[in-house]
């Protein structure tokens, strides 16, 4: 049985390092259509040296989605500019944070977490992003890097959500029309991912054809979450990486035959 | 499943961390401290090398100052270093050293950037029993040297510390070191237990990850091998 786009499928998995240390995965993600029309992906990755980054994570995606889905609701003639909703899920996400912090008297920063949002309709994608992860689409048939790594010049040093200027390190790409399907990830997929030089980073055909063709064939959404955490956790995926993982995918139209 | 058969990975490597040991090997060092420096340099070595993700991601390099200034090991994998057998003779060229260590720094992380590898913050770690030779507090080498150790640590370019061993001039050594991270004085004999803290921490530092600020032992608490002085 085929299945109608658009589709949204994911997976967040535990790194080998967490594993053998015996933490939890710091990695969230929380993905829905709605009116079969909209696409909403958050995607988070909470710090390792914070004690509860797994909590922001999970925080941040929840809040990044609920606010989405009530903008989207509004369809009053004033209704929001879809191009502004990837910023109002950042938003969002990081008053959850503050207010959880206030409630519970947590420290702000013992939440600390990357954030990615995306809005998809139709074909255009909508994109905001602080800290490392990317978003990667299929647009006209070829591969574009809508959002890459934010982190800092060195592997173990990355801006979260949580800083004192946060807004003023927030990514928002620009929109993009022509998509045919996206994945949006954190950064334990970044070395299989995307190909680095001294020119910065960019999308590995050899990685997202593949993965984009599995996508296009999936039919059952829960399987295909399931097969995406396996292959996550493979030895050959996690041989370069020891972190956390996650990689959302999502498939905007049309179907390869 | 025949999507991992498929799929390349485009940057099948480690990160890595470059760590700089920078050594005075001046003629005082003679005897006992160059003897044991060169066991705490093996043991170094041989410790890094028991560690599986270690032995792949640190990257050394050695460099002495003495009877000149030496780049004993220029950065290599830590499997590619020979044992080390320094000796110690000549004055205290340690401007010039530490500014070769800088250059090296820079150089290496060059390469990275070229060859597209991820890397983390380099270190530099001199481990002196005197004071420069080549230089003097308020001279323009002095200036020019010690303003780029300072820049380059608020700026993140690199990690430097200090330790020094009697006799050393720690106070000219806490003129030189960045005032975030005084210099440490090695206690008697301690070489051993300083470089299993080095060994610990250069290991620690290549197994994090995106977000970690890494805990480092202190190495001026009761059981450690240093201290900090206040005087």
């Amino acid at each position: 049985m085929t299945i109608a786009t658009p589709y949204i499928f994911g997976a967040s998995v535990i790194g080998p390092l967490h594993i053998q240390d015996g933490l939890s995965c710091q990695d969230a993600c929380l993905y829905e259509v709605v009116s079969d029309d909209f696409g909403i992906i958050a995607v988070a990755d909470g710090l390792g040296s914070v004690p509860m980054s797994d909590l922001g994570a999970r925080l941040s995606v929840e809040a990044a989605v609920s606010a989405a889905k009530s903008l989207l609701c509004d369809t009053s003639k004033d209704g929001p500019d879809i191009s502004e909703i990837p910023m109002k899920m950042m938003r969002a996400a990081r008053e959850s944070l503050e207010e959880t912090a206030l409630r519970e008297g947590f420290r702000l920063g013992d939440m600390a977490t990357t954030l990615i949002t995306v809005l998809f309709r139709g074909d255009s994608i909508y994109t905001a992003q602080i800290g490392d992860g990317a978003v990667v689409a299929r647009v006209d048939g070829s591969l574009v890097l809508l959002s890459g790594p934010l982190n800092s010049e060195y592997a173990n040093e990355v801006t979260p959500i949580t800083c004192n200027d946060w807004q003023a390190s927030i990514f928002s790409a620009e929109a993009r029309s022509g998509a045919e399907c996206v994945a949006v990830f954190t950064d334990g997929c970044q070395r299989p991912a995307l190909l680095k030089t001294a020119e910065g980073y960019g999308p590995f055909e050899k990685f997202f054809h593949p993965v984009f063709s599995y996508a296009a064939e999936v039919e059952d959404i829960a399987k295909g979450g399931q097969e995406l955490g396996e292959f996550l956790s493979s030895e050959k995926i996690s041989e370069y990486s020891e972190d956390d993982k996650t990689l959302v995918l999502a498939v905007l139209q049309g179907r390869q035959q | 499943m025949s999507l991992l058969n498929e799929v390349e990975i485009a940057n099948p490597q480690h990160p890595h961390c470059a760590t700089l040991l920078l050594l005075d090997t001046s003629g005082s060092m003679e005897g006992d401290k160059i003897r044991q420096l060169n066991e705490g340099l093996n043991f170094f070595k041989e410790d890094i090398l028991q560690d599986d993700l270690a032995r792949k991601r640190v990257d050394l390099a050695i460099v002495t100052f003495g009877e000149g200034v030496n780049i004993v090991q220029n950065f290599s994998s830590v499997e590619d270093v020979p044992d080390m057998q320094l000796t110690a003779e000549g004055l205290t060229p340690m401007g010039y050293a530490l500014s070769t260590a800088m250059d090296l720094i820079e150089q290496r992380k060059n390469e990275y950037k070229i060859k597209g590898v991820d890397y983390y913050r380099p270190w530099i770690f001199m481990i002196t029993d005197g004071e420069p030779t080549d230089m003097k507090p308020g001279d323009a080498k002095w200036n020019s040297v010690v303003g780029r150790i300072h820049e380059g640590e608020s700026s993140k370019k690199f990690l430097f510390f200090t330790v020094g061993v009697e006799p050393a001039n720690m106070q000219t050594l806490k003129e030189l070191s960045p005032q975030n991270r005084p210099p440490l004085k090695l206690k008697k004999d301690r070489f051993r237990e300083m470089f299993s803290w080095l060994s610990k921490s250069t290991k620690r530092t290549s197994a994090s990850k995106v977000g970690d600020i890494v805990p480092l032992d202190n190495p001026a608490g009761p059981e450690g091998w240093g201290e900090i002085e206040t005087a």
